[in-house]
């Protein structure tokens, strides 16, 4: 961990986009190679099981790409060198957010990494709207981790130490485990504390979105698994509650999907849904569902950050979010169209993708709880599919709108950004385990 | 030749003896009562594992040369049709990976593997239907997909329920514990092969190139539910989802018969009568009879394709109109290609010794054994009768001699490639009922009825023909005034409104929920009370302190205590 640190602060000090992207490349290169057996010491007070591991590697990866897919700030911005700048020291904090063991650091190092996507949205965004989102970014996830600040520091009092991993559960009942996840929950987000996200994704800059989406979201389920620690898996009612809300809130939200216009929006939504699987499983806490819900964490991670990046193509030609002024692309950038096509079918979970194994997880898992939840998972899982092929159908299909007849196919450098994100969703699905 | 034109003879000739292999590979399989399955574990977890299954055994295999036989002959006859088209590669390319999926869900066993084909046939379906780029073909991808995608769901909580066993290799198990199992795999078939209420997707799917509808419903896309189910079958047997699916299935036989002798739409008026003998194949699966569903799913499957690639020359032929009024007397110039059309049309109805005769004959007369419902009887000869009526009526429209052809028709009997194409799978057409019979069916089928119910399929079916040119033109012969033999025609010819159920309430429904939460939650309750509501307090708490500190008040307050301190001071 301290290797990765290290080379992570050296991209630090090159501050040249091809030589940091190389750099990042090749630390998650070695960093997959460096899988931790079971609970493992790296160095200090860093510690790392699968679920850090898989996090810190999706972190990089998505970092690289949202890089790559940053050229235009990069070639049109005078401030490029502090784009960098954030973009790295964000790695690096969210890097260590997931590989710390000290319960307060964790806080500190959790808080910390809301600043450079802030910086990222008020710096970088397109909109004076961005102000509006940048409050309510800062609001929401505040609002959620002062009792958190104050349950972590009762915690490390009570236990005498702030170690991460002890197996004593300390905490009982519904105020302690409100305090504990609510941070998280508004992180994940949660359906109800799910506008911040909408509105900072539709003002953030792409590497920001991409970042958003495929990783900070990951804080919330990573929050959770940690502070699960703490916890009697006694949560009252908490489990039910969390449940219930997440699934309606969810089907709710696939179903809002279908009244936007906005390309940005109806992929932010879609990351609710998504995520709310995820909520659900993470309160039930089986072995299949955690592992389910890591692998759905990392596939939509790579998958949002994918449609992400198609997003801002279509936006870099047409300077429209909207899906009809995108409308009848196919006829046009016709690579670009299987790209999105490509992507949608990864995000509507068709096989083989890693999606896909997570969703068949997830799904066994809310089953085997409780049978009841077959109802609204299969509206879910119908009507997710509903908006990825809605998305597809209204910004590629149809005859196009003849002022676009003149934008360019795609370039070798989007392709490549496409394939980084579209290679590992299929290819891991041979090496489901490898994961865990 | 470009790469583009060599590509599809490519595939073509791929499929040809990839096709002869696979007939080979299956009778062997059947001499020899062999099976093979290969399985390769690709996830274990708490004694969990999901694996990659193939099964090889005669039944995979002849679906499979059967698929690939008539792939070789689309991929041919493509080179004709898109002969103008500009994306011709990705539509080579797209058709086979429909082909692969297909394929991999022949193979496949396996709940979880079976997922690759299943998934991938309902999206590469997708984007062949939205293949021309206007709004008709996109609302027909889209009842498509989203139709198949609810027997996705299906599986996917068939999986989910079906983890309790272990594993989702069904083909070994002797029985599942979940009833719902059943349920959702019954659903899952209904829905791929167009069952009653999610029948209208398939003649929607029309709006596909005409090549790729001759797939669709000839062997692929359509049969996968059949399929499924009859590898299902061992565990749904003697169970109410038999049942139920027993009723669907002759609703959707004699639904899909009567709009199809009222539809004037070509292409529509073929897909209808897919839709019957699916609701055929379903019968005979429900009723118990799964081999027998099976060869009167490849024979229809050989016959089937004939006729969309026919229809496909005559819609040419007609400047690309596919209004059957428009066609006629097209023996005239084109006597081979109609040779064809009506052949296949008089196996579909079951003519003695073609390929129909023998599966579909078989089939009727095994249900008559096996039904003992006098209601659900009667609704089997209904749907006998209407087969043999659409079939006529089809051959009655394209070869009337009375000219009905628009002034500026090029009527051709068409070019090489078609014509070899067409015949190919005419010969297999020809043959393959008895082929079949013979090589496949080992034990004979011996039917004993009264002679009664014996003959009242051939007089149903006879009735019926003499009947069907009367009715050509309805209104005259039952002497209906027009408003009710309008209401009549539109009920017919729109499938007794059953797309209504899957298009517009079923949206309207959607969308109004979607309104209520967006308008209620996320732009309402959500937005105006945590953010707007807190900040407006809040900027309205602070207006307090900060008036407070500009009133009278507090310089009273000032001077007061000031005042005060001086007094304190001065004493």
């Amino acid at each position: 961990m301290l290797k990765v640190a290290l080379s992570l602060s050296a991209c630090l000090m090159v501050l040249s986009w091809g030589e940091v992207v190389a750099c990042l490349a090749l630390i998650s290169l070695l960093f997959l190679l460096s899988k931790p057996a079971g609970l493992e010491t790296t160095c200090f007070s860093f510690e790392l099981d699968y679920f850090s591991w898989a996090l810190i590697a999706l972190t990089l990866w998505v970092t690289t790409a949202s890089m790559l897919s940053s050229t235009k700030v990069k070639n049109s911005s005078k401030s490029s060198a502090l784009y960098l700048l954030v973009l790295v020291s964000m790695c690096v904090s969210l890097c260590l957010t997931f590989s710390v063991s000290s319960s307060v650091v964790f806080y500190i190092l959790f808080e910390t990494c809301l600043i450079p996507i802030l910086v990222i949205i008020l710096g970088w965004g397109y909109q004076p709207e961005r102000a509006q989102a940048g409050l309510y970014l800062l609001f929401y996830t505040m609002f959620g981790s002062l009792p958190l600040l104050i349950i972590v520091l009762h915690c490390s009092n009570l236990m005498g130490s702030s170690y991460l991993f002890s197996t004593g559960a300390s905490m009982t009942g519904l105020l302690s485990a409100l305090c504990l996840s609510l941070a998280f929950l508004i992180k994940f987000p949660m359906y109800g504390a799910h506008l911040w996200l909408l509105k900072a994704h539709v003002e953030a800059p792409v590497a920001g979105s991409m970042l958003l989406a495929g990783v900070l979201l990951k804080l919330g389920g990573f929050g959770l698994i940690r502070m699960f620690y703490f916890l009697d898996y006694n949560f009252l009612i908490m489990k039910e509650l969390a449940a219930s809300v997440s699934l309606w809130g969810g089907l709710l939200m696939s179903l809002n999907c279908l009244r936007h216009m906005d390309m940005k929006v109806l992929i932010a939504s879609s990351s609710v849904v998504h995520m709310s699987a995820c909520v659900i499983a993470l309160f039930i806490l089986s072995d299949w569902s955690v592992k389910g819900c890591l692998l759905m964490m990392l596939a939509h991670g790579v998958c949002s950050s994918g449609l992400f990046s198609l997003a801002n193509m279509v936006y870099e030609r047409t300077n429209s979010r909207s899906m009809v002024v995108a409308k009848g692309l196919l006829n046009i950038t016709p690579t670009l169209a299987l790209c999105w096509f490509l992507m949608l079918t990864a995000n509507m979970a068709a096989p083989p993708t890693i999606n896909l194994s997570s969703e068949i997880m997830l799904l066994i898992s809310l089953v085997s709880w409780d049978l009841i939840t077959i109802g609204p998972l299969i509206l879910l899982g119908f009507f997710s599919a509903t908006y990825s092929l809605y998305l597809f159908s209204m910004s590629q299909h149809g005859v196009f709108n003849k002022t676009k007849s003149a934008l360019n196919n795609s370039s070798l450098l989007e392709l490549l950004i496409v394939f980084v994100h579209w290679i590992p969703l299929n290819a891991l699905i041979l090496a489901v385990m490898f994961m865990f | 030749m470009s790469l583009k034109t060599n590509s599809f003879m490519f595939f073509s000739t791929l499929n040809a003896v990839l096709a002869a292999l696979g007939l080979s590979a299956a009778s062997w399989f059947a001499y020899k009562g062999f099976t093979l399955i290969v399985d390769w574990e690709i996830v274990s977890m708490n004694s969990i594992y999901a694996s990659m299954t193939i099964i090889l055994d005669w039944m995979s295999l002849s679906f499979l040369s059967a698929v690939v036989l008539i792939t070789s002959a689309i991929s041919a006859y493509s080179l004709y049709y898109m002969k103008e088209d500009p994306n011709k590669s990705r539509f080579i390319m797209l058709l086979m990976l429909f082909v692969a999926s297909m394929l991999c869900l022949i193979i496949s066993p396996n709940l979880v593997s079976l997922l690759l084909g299943w998934d991938g046939l309902g999206l590469t379906s997708y984007a062949l239907v939205i293949y021309y780029q206007n709004e008709s073909a996109c609302n027909a991808g889209m009842l498509t997909v989203l139709s198949n995608r609810i027997g996705d769901v299906c599986i996917l909580l068939a999986i989910a329920l079906f983890s309790y066993a272990g594993s989702w290799l069904f083909f070994s198990m002797d029985a599942v514990s979940l009833p719902f199992i059943g349920f959702f795999v019954g659903l899952a078939g209904m829905t791929k092969s167009a069952q009653v209420p999610f029948s209208a997707w398939l003649p929607a799917a029309m709006a596909a190139p005409t090549p790729v509808s001759a797939l669709v419903h000839s062997s692929t896309l359509v049969t996968a539910g059949v399929y499924l189910l009859i590898r299902f079958h061992h565990l749904l047997k003697d169970t109410l989802i038999l049942q139920l699916l027993l009723v669907a299935a002759l609703l959707t036989t004699v639904m899909a018969g009567w709009g199809a002798n009222f539809e004037v739409d070509l292409k529509k008026i073929v897909a209808l009568s897919t839709l019957s003998q699916l609701g055929l194949m379903m019968m005979t699966l429900s009723v118990g009879m799964k081999t027998i569903a099976f060869f009167h799913m490849i024979s229809h499957a050989m016959f089937k394709s004939t006729l969309f690639m026919a229809a496909g020359v005559m819609i040419h032929m007609s400047n690309g109109t596919q209004d059957s009024r428009f066609m006629s007397s097209l023996h005239h110039s084109s006597p081979l290609l109609m040779g064809a059309f009506s052949v296949m049309n008089m196996s579909l109805l079951g003519f003695p010794f073609l390929s129909g005769f023998y599966s579909k004959d078989l089939a009727m007369e095994l249900t008559f054994y096996a039904l003992p419902n006098i209601w659900l009887l009667a609704l089997v000869l209904v749907a006998a009768g209407l087969t043999v009526a659409y079939s006529l009526r089809a051959m009655l429209l394209a070869m009337t001699s009375v000219s009905n052809t628009q002034s500026t028709a090029s009527l051709h009997d068409s070019d090489n490639v078609v014509m070899v194409s067409t015949s190919a799978v005419l010969l297999m057409g020809l043959t393959s009922g008895y082929f079949f019979y013979w090589v496949f069916l080992w034990s004979p089928h011996a039917v004993i009825l009264p002679s009664l119910m014996k003959y009242s399929v051939l007089v149903a079916m006879l009735m019926s023909g003499v009947l069907a040119p009367l009715m050509l033109k309805p209104h005259k012969v039952l002497g209906l005034t027009l408003v009710k033999s309008l209401i009549m025609m539109s009920g017919s010819s729109k499938m007794w409104f059953l797309p209504f159920l899957s298009t517009k309430y079923t949206t309207l429904a959607t969308m109004k929920v979607s309104a209520a939460s967006s308008e209620l939650l996320d732009k309402g309750w959500l937005e105006m009370y945590p953010p707007q509501k807190g900040s407006s307090v809040f900027a309205e708490l602070s207006q307090w302190t900060k008036k407070s500190q500009a009133t009278l008040l507090v310089s009273a307050y000032l001077m007061t205590s000031l005042m005060a301190l001086t007094f304190i001071l001065l004493i």
